[in-house]
């Protein structure tokens, strides 16, 4: 169903990229062509912009917001072609034209960077274990601190030992503490989780059997912690790249119709 | 005996079921519920069986808590849902069945009903006596004066009397007052027993009804909600409510007496509609009762009468006991439903109409499961595959002889075979599902006759129709064409049709059946492999209901597919049965089950019903955000509230339509096609 889909649509973006190329040839020549260019780069960026106020006005029926999506994707690629030729494959050397190439081009990768990450995390992240909601990951934190602590401090009184409980403190309470290891997260690294096991996996035969049930326990909240860390990495950060991606946006709409002022009023009106 | 699932920090870890009067909870090993876990003390709790019911002692240095409160002085009473909490460990209390004197049980179908008569006032012996028509001359045509003369007959007077004592009640109905209303849902019969009743047989208007169905707003009042919509949670406009002041702890006759609906311009009606007389001893209500389809006409009172609402059970306990009244009953099923419900399944579209009456005449009506599924199916679900399927009944058993075709007129069947050890699900059937076509092809075609190769078992409740052999080999096989080519290819259409099967990972087949998921028109699917748990879904939800979401994106799941917790606007929807102001009704036009907010009054009856936990009851509050409470009390009041599949919205379900990646939809279990696409893509 996506792949027929996928095939039709970059059919329609090879279609509309020969017609804009055919008509760069074609009127190239004209002086006024590049300030026409910039009027359609500049209705292209309000199109793209578009689908951020057609995602607030869902009482509307304005169509379903995939379909939005896929119009946005094709037309933010095709908008890169009419960059291209606008800035003539050359990079400003004005300082404003300089920020407004700046702040297209982030505009442009973090949305090829959400796209990437937006068809990549969920299937790992349903891969990875129980679904967990973002907004409850502070409280699934909290809990598994607290599990933690109660299970070292009663290990003291259990064992009459304190071996736990400093192991605790030394090495495992940042851990538990906070959210750890987003960056590896990202990349599917295990290694800081490999070394906490490890690390108490070497503690274990200092231990009686008693306090090795205490270890044991520890360990799986040391992987449930896990879990919960990489599910705030990944769910994180298919949240964050949107703060990049719309501020900017907008920011380079104002930029783009300051550009277009400018040059209307220095060029006397064209 | 009590029964427990034991769950570790939300999973399930095992379940048990204990018949002794003491079980030991701790770290020890000889504990009857055992676990290694440091923080359970060796000896952390008992639970004990005394003369009231079970009850838990904690003797542990670190705590127990029942229902999120620490048990106090050691000692706490546990019931049914119940969950003690010993942490990370929780126990949920399944079902607790005390033992009974048998010698004082009685034979009734449930306890329940024996301890809960229908009527708030009690029955007294001569309104029994009046209902049954007892001293008076005997009337062939009056069904209840039947049933009195069989159970006389056959030594079940004492019986009956007790049904009627326990399971109905009687009502007064002013002249022109609803008693039926088209469309709603019902588990009561009724039987007339004074006066007279009519019934409009062609549909009346919702206004006529005084029935409210959810207007869409206009495009500017749909786009107003971008401002107008509440700060404040579960808000509610007091100026546009009816009944913000209703005591909730009125009786169901208070209520039902405060929601009285009379028809109105009586005359045009009868002038504009086809009606159809009702008399003294006449029963009605009894096909929706039984088969918990929707009323399907409005029933209102003539004159001033008396009408006697049986409950579901005293229809069926009477039928059993009494096989005239049984008949009666079912003969009335034919005329009214039957031949609709055959011309209505492709078989037989197509036959003449007196084919048709001879296939109404000689079928057979039988009936499977649990009427009221819904009150185990929350512990069922906790249960192991295998013995989930145990508690199935047969309908017909792989192997057996083909003696006829079943069609299923209520509920859902399972169409499964042996494979090794276990039960392969083929498919499920809902209402107008045909089971035993495909061997019937075949021994129709074939002198080498077979058995039926798979087997039919009723999933919750299930009514099938039963057809015998000769009639569809002489009246849809043999008549279904002339030319004998294209019988074939008649009955190899019907065939294809027949082995139609959900053709989807096995997993997700046993996933839907054994959750009852097939029960959805509007089940809500989420591709995990595609949401980016953006929210955009609950966002729209909630901009459509006042900043209210009205389903939440969490549920069960299976592989990579979420089914969330909204509303499935059941094909069975339990959720509204016993609705006592009818707030909870099916849209007829489009058919989502939506609350009427201002005509509910918060008794969570439909919360409990539902199944699957998508009704939720919320603490409403006025549009400054103040709490309200109910007249007198101090408990605050409350609304149900579900998904109405944005039936005030413009465009439909706001989920769906805000889904950027197309991972959420809506889809309709019997729409099989949609279904498997939706899973295969």
């Amino acid at each position: 169903m996506f792949r027929q889909r996928r095939i039709k649509n970059i059919i329609g973006l090879l279609i509309a990229t020969v017609l804009f190329f055919i008509g760069v040839s074609n009127w190239s020549v004209y002086p006024k062509f590049n300030f026409y260019l910039g009027v359609c780069f500049l209705g292209a960026i309000l199109i793209l912009l578009s689908y951020n106020w057609r995602k607030k006005l869902t009482f509307i029926p304005l169509g379903k917001s995939s379909m939005w999506l896929q119009f946005h994707l094709y037309v933010g690629i095709l908008s890169f072609f009419i960059f291209l030729v606008h800035i003539d494959y050359s990079i400003p050397n004005g300082i404003f034209e300089f920020s407004l190439f700046i702040i297209y081009l982030i505009v442009f990768l973090s949305g090829v960077f959400g796209l990437i990450v937006s068809r990549s995390f969920p299937k790992r992240i349903t891969a990875h274990g129980d679904e967990l909601m973002f907004e409850r990951l502070p409280i699934y934190l909290s809990d598994i601190r607290k599990e933690a602590q109660n299970l070292v401090e009663f290990s003291v009184e259990d064992t009459k030992s304190s071996k736990i409980l400093e192991m605790y403190y030394k090495d495992l309470d940042p851990f538990f503490s906070g959210f750890a290891n987003q960056r590896t997260h990202l990349f599917e690294g295990k290694r800081p989780i490999n070394r906490l096991i490890r690390l108490m996996d070497s503690q274990s035969r200092y231990l009686n059997e008693k306090e090795k049930v205490y270890l044991s326990e520890l360990k799986n909240l040391c992987i449930d912690k896990d879990h919960v860390d990489y599910n705030f990495a990944l769910q994180g950060l298919l949240k964050k790249w949107f703060f990049i991606h719309i501020p900017f946006s907008y920011l380079l709409f104002l930029f783009g119709v300051v550009h277009g002022i400018l040059v209307y009023s220095f060029q006397g009106g064209l | 005996m009590i029964s427990f699932v034991i769950k570790k920090r939300g999973r399930v870890l095992d379940q048990k079921e204990f018949s002794q009067d003491e079980i030991l909870i701790g770290r020890k090993p000889s504990s009857d519920i055992h676990f290694n876990y440091p923080l359970v003390s060796r000896e952390h709790a008992n639970i004990v069986l005394d003369s009231v019911g079970y009850k838990l002692v904690d003797s542990s240095s670190q705590g127990t808590l029942v229902n999120d409160e620490v048990v106090q002085e050691s000692v706490k009473r546990i019931n049914e849902g119940d969950i003690i909490e010993i942490k990370p460990f929780s126990i949920e209390v399944l079902s607790i069945k005390l033992k009974v004197d048998t010698s004082s049980a009685a034979s009734s179908e449930s306890a329940e009903d024996e301890e809960s008569p229908f009527s708030d006032e009690a029955m007294e012996d001569a309104d029994v006596d009046t209902i049954l028509g007892a001293g008076q001359k005997s009337d062939p045509n009056n069904l209840m004066h039947i049933a009195l003369d069989e159970a006389k007959r056959n030594n079940k007077e004492a019986k009956l009397r007790e049904i009627i004592q326990n399971d109905t009640r009687l009502i007064k109905y002013q002249k022109n007052e609803i008693i039926i209303r088209e469309g709603d849902y019902g588990t009561t019969a009724f039987y007339l027993l004074k006066g007279s009743a009519r019934v409009v047989i062609e549909k009346l208007s919702d206004e006529a009804l005084k029935r409210k169905s959810p207007e869409p707003k206009s495009f500017m009042a749909a786009f107003n909600q971008l401002w107008s919509n509440s700060k404040e949670a579960e808000a509610r406009d007091l100026s546009k409510s009816l009944h913000y002041d209703k005591d909730m702890s009125s009786t169901q006759d208070e209520v039902q007496e405060h929601h009285k609906v009379f028809l109105q311009d009586v005359p045009g009606i009868l002038q504009n509609f086809q009606t159809h007389l009702l008399v003294q001893g006449e029963v009605f209500g009894e096909v929706s009762a039984l088969s918990r389809s929707p009323r399907g006409a409005t029933i209102y009172a003539e004159e001033d009468c008396f009408v006697v609402e049986m409950r579901w059970q005293a229809l069926r306990e009477i039928r059993r006991i009494t096989p005239t009244f049984k008949e009666k009953i079912d003969e009335n099923y034919r005329e009214r439903c039957l031949k609709t419900h055959l011309l209505l399944t492709d078989l037989f579209k197509d036959l003449p109409s007196e084919s048709i009456d001879e296939i109404v005449a000689k079928s057979e009506f039988f009936s499977y499961g649990n009427f009221e599924w819904h009150n185990d199916f929350k512990k069922i679900t906790k249960e192991s595959s295998e013995d989930r399927i145990k508690k199935e009944d047969i309908i017909v058993e792989e192997g057996n002889y083909v003696n006829g075709l079943f069609l299923i007129r209520a509920g859902f069947a399972r169409v499964s075979r042996i494979e090794n050890h276990g039960h392969f699900t083929h498919k499920y059937l809902g209402k107008g599902g045909v089971f035993g076509l495909d061997e019937l092809i075949h021994n129709f075609n074939s002198e080498h006759r077979t058995s039926h190769k798979t087997s039919l078992r009723s999933i919750g409740y299930t009514e099938v129709i039963y057809i015998p052999s000769h009639l569809i080999f002489d009246l849809v096989f043999k008549k279904g064409a002339n030319d004998p080519k294209d019988k074939q290819t008649k009955i190899e259409a019907m065939k294809n049709d027949s082995i139609q099967r959900l053709d989807v990972d096995q997993g997700m087949v046993e996933f839907l059946v054994e959750n009852r998921i097939m029960n959805g028109t509007q089940t809500m699917f989420i591709d995990l492999d595609r949401c980016t748990r953006c929210d955009d879904c609950v966002t729209a939800c909630s901009k459509g209901h006042n900043n209210n979401p009205r389903f939440i994106r969490h549920g069960k799941q299976y592989d990579h597919f979420m089914i969330a917790n909204a509303c499935m606007h059941c094909n069975d929807p339990v959720c509204m049965i016993g609705c006592p102001t009818g707030a909870i009704n099916r849209n007829h036009i489009k058919g989502e089950v939506v609350i009427a907010d201002d005509v509910c009054i918060g008794c969570s009856t439909c919360a409990n019903s539902c199944p699957y936990e998508n009704i939720r009851m919320v603490n409403i509050k006025d549009e400054k955000g103040n709490a309200l409470y109910s007249t007198g009390t101090t408990k605050p009041m409350q609304k149900a509230t579900k998904c109405d599949l944005c039936a005030e919205q413009l465009g439909g379900p706001a989920c769906e339509r805000a889904c950027p990646h197309d991972a959420l939809v809506r889809i309709d279990m019997s729409d099989v096609n949609k279904l498997k696409k939706f899973l295969n893509r």
